[in-house]
């Protein structure tokens, strides 16, 4: 084990040694990035301690997918906070409210609805029903072998996709911020979250999500601080100045051409209210809580992180419409209104630097990424628990595996998932990605949650229903998103879209809630009979979380 | 074994009243927050100008912004 430390830290250090020579290639940018350098290396420096810590605790399977149930709920709150707030809310959505407006914050009140939803009707019966991952919930009283290797086949979908989009932008990233070289900025990421999971499992994983998510929330609402004192805390002086120097004028306070159409207005709503519950990630993090009190609670804590945030990431991108939008500083060649140096998703940085100077820049490039290694690592934690956990221990052993041999597959998993984000993240280098995470949501909303959902609250739901269900959202949602201009034609090069629409979750979702009804109902066979009565005492234990695994620490 | 314990339980009248108690109020708060939501939603699809008001004149405060504030 500790020899394993030694090479894959070894490993990690050489990755950051290689990065010296590529440095030098970009010039001028060089004298900024050593502060987010030094402090990134003080943030994985804290990090592998942690996981060192980590390891010595790490022993059994449930150690090793759920912490072993010892997380209280305002650590998992901060925990899915930092799970939940990816580098591309911190900045993309900086962006999108310095040029559209207020269309910014309906996409984070879409973004943010789903917590509510989670709190009021999931989050108790998850922890009461579940072990390590949802596929637990959803074969409680289904076949175990085919519903959990479609639980988990959908996990799969959604945790890949989302995993390139967070690699690939961790490479773009973090060859602007830092200066690397895009492929050793993907290799160090791979690494070390190859090293935090299969060492530090849950723990580590956890750890560096509490502390990510509390730099992040330091760095934003400082940033949004010293930014907002120029206007002296006042939405009106704000919004007065904003609305006129912005190219929208007065139409940046009002729903614009981003959610022009009705039909993909409510297909992104339902896509992310509903995705955010069925992100095998933000599921698994129910189970480390030890009863379904802490759970309610960690959603409780997990919302107010999240929406404090999205207000100060809107505030932030409206100031940033003055103190970067009018800067000359920023755009290259010093045309104001040209194209902003980096591109629009450095609006952020670029604040930080013109209110914080280069300390500032340094520590929020720092927290971006740190942010992108936890949210990989908690994706790689999903995805690897689906297979050891569902795939290996569950449908292949049947329940006869060691929690040694659990352990192990899940190690290997978890690098073997490693090594697949850096082939795809350099394979995806000069892709257009805009579309993954909205897949990986739609998928997540059409395949895990109408399953999920029926197997929580719907008697009638049966293995065929579930089956059915299931892989008809994730496939429907799969195929909406290709047939969909963003890959059809953005990145297949075709003349026209085949689907009309880009959010697949308003089409999709129906299909699997209208097959797993159908296919469930016209179920007589014996075992759905005895499917449905096992419904009484799974909703006891729902209720009650009598029988549910308790925390072992 | 269990599956005594979870009838004993299901009987309980304690139980019972628990789980309808505590169904109706997560249920009335869900349905709150979804009707607060595709009804934001629908504005925003179908009367997006309504949003973009003051909430009084000569504010710099829209209606749309001021809503949604208490997330």
């Amino acid at each position: 084990m500790h020899r394993l430390i030694t090479a894959l830290t070894l490993l990690a250090a050489s990755g950051m040694a290689l990065a010296g020579p590529a440095m030098d290639a970009s010039g001028a940018k060089q004298a900024t990035n050593w502060h987010a350098i030094i402090m990134f290396l003080i943030f994985v420096a804290m990090t592998m301690g942690i996981t060192y810590w980590a390891a010595g605790r790490t022993k059994s399977t449930a150690d090793f997918y759920t912490a072993g149930g010892g997380i209280t709920g305002f650590q998992n709150g901060l925990a899915i906070a930092g799970d939940y707030m990816s580098a591309a809310t911190l900045l993309g959505l900086t962006a999108m409210a310095y040029t559209s407006g207020y269309d910014a914050y309906i996409y984070m009140l879409a973004f943010f609805a789903g917590w509510p939803i989670i709190l009021f009707l999931m989050a108790e019966r998850l922890r009461n029903l579940g072990r390590f991952t949802f596929a637990d919930i959803t074969s409680y009283r289904l076949d175990q072998g085919k519903v959990r290797t479609m639980a988990a086949i959908s996990s799969l979908v959604v945790v890949v996709f989302y995993l390139i989009a967070q690699m690939v932008g961790a490479g773009q990233l973090i060859k602007l911020l830092f200066g690397l070289d895009y492929n050793i900025a993907i290799f160090v990421v791979g690494i070390l979250m190859m090293v935090y999971v299969t060492l530090g499992g849950m723990v580590a994983t956890t750890w560096v999500q509490i502390i990510k998510a509390c730099m992040l929330l330091f760095g934003g609402t400082l940033t949004l601080l010293l930014a907002y004192w120029q206007f002296g805390f006042s939405l009106t002086t704000l919004l007065e100045k904003v609305e006129a120097v912005h190219k929208l004028g007065p139409k940046l306070m009002a729903p614009g051409s981003l959610l022009a159409d009705p039909i993909t207005a409510i297909s992104l709503g339902l896509g992310l209210m509903f995705g955010t519950a069925g992100l095998p990630h933000i599921l698994m993090r129910f189970f480390t809580v030890g009863n379904a009190k802490e759970a309610r609670k960690s959603v409780l804590y997990a919302s107010g992180f999240v929406g404090f945030f999205f207000n100060v990431i809107f505030l932030m991108g409206l100031c940033a419409v003055i103190i970067v939008g009018q800067n000359p500083e920023f755009f290259e060649g010093g045309v104001v209104g040209g194209k902003i140096i980096g591109g629009g998703n450095m609006v952020a940085m670029h604040l930080a630097k013109a209110v914080g100077g280069n300390m500032l820049l340094g520590f929020l490039a720092a927290v971006a990424f740190a942010t992108i290694l936890a949210v990989v690592s908690g994706l790689a934690l999903a995805g690897a628990s689906a297979i050891s956990h569902d795939i290996y221990a569950r449908v292949i052993r049947k329940g006869q595996a060691t929690e040694k041999e659990e352990i192990r597959v899940s190690r290997f998993a978890t690098i073997g998932l490693g090594m697949l984000a850096i082939v795809l993240g350099i394979l995806f280098e000069k892709m257009n990605i805009a579309f993954m995470v909205g897949l990986a949501f739609g998928v997540a909303a059409a395949a895990n949650f109408p399953v999920l959902i029926l197997s929580m609250y719907w008697k009638g739901l049966t293995t065929r229903g579930a089956l059915w269900g299931g892989y008809g959202g994730v496939i429907s949602a799969v195929l909406f998103v290709l047939f969909s201009k963003s890959v059809w034609v953005d990145v297949l090069g075709n003349k026209a879209a085949l689907f009309p629409y880009t959010q697949p979750a308003l089409f999709a979702m129906p299909i699997a809630f209208i097959f797993a009804y159908i296919f469930s109902k016209s179920d007589t066979g014996p075992r759905s009979k005895l499917e449905k009565e096992a419904f009484e005492d799974q909703y006891v234990r729902a209720q009650t979380g009598f029988g549910a695994s308790g925390a072992s620490h | 074994m269990s599956s005594v314990m979870y009838e004993r339980m299901r009987v309980n009248p304690k139980f019972q009243k628990l789980v309808s108690e505590r169904g109706r109020f997560a249920w009335t708060l869900s349905a709150i927050v979804l009707i607060l939501f595709y009804g934001f939603f629908m504005l925003v699809a179908f009367n997006p100008g309504l949003l973009a008001k003051k909430i009084a004149e000569g504010s710099m405060w829209p209606i749309g912004y001021t809503i949604e504030l208490p997330d």
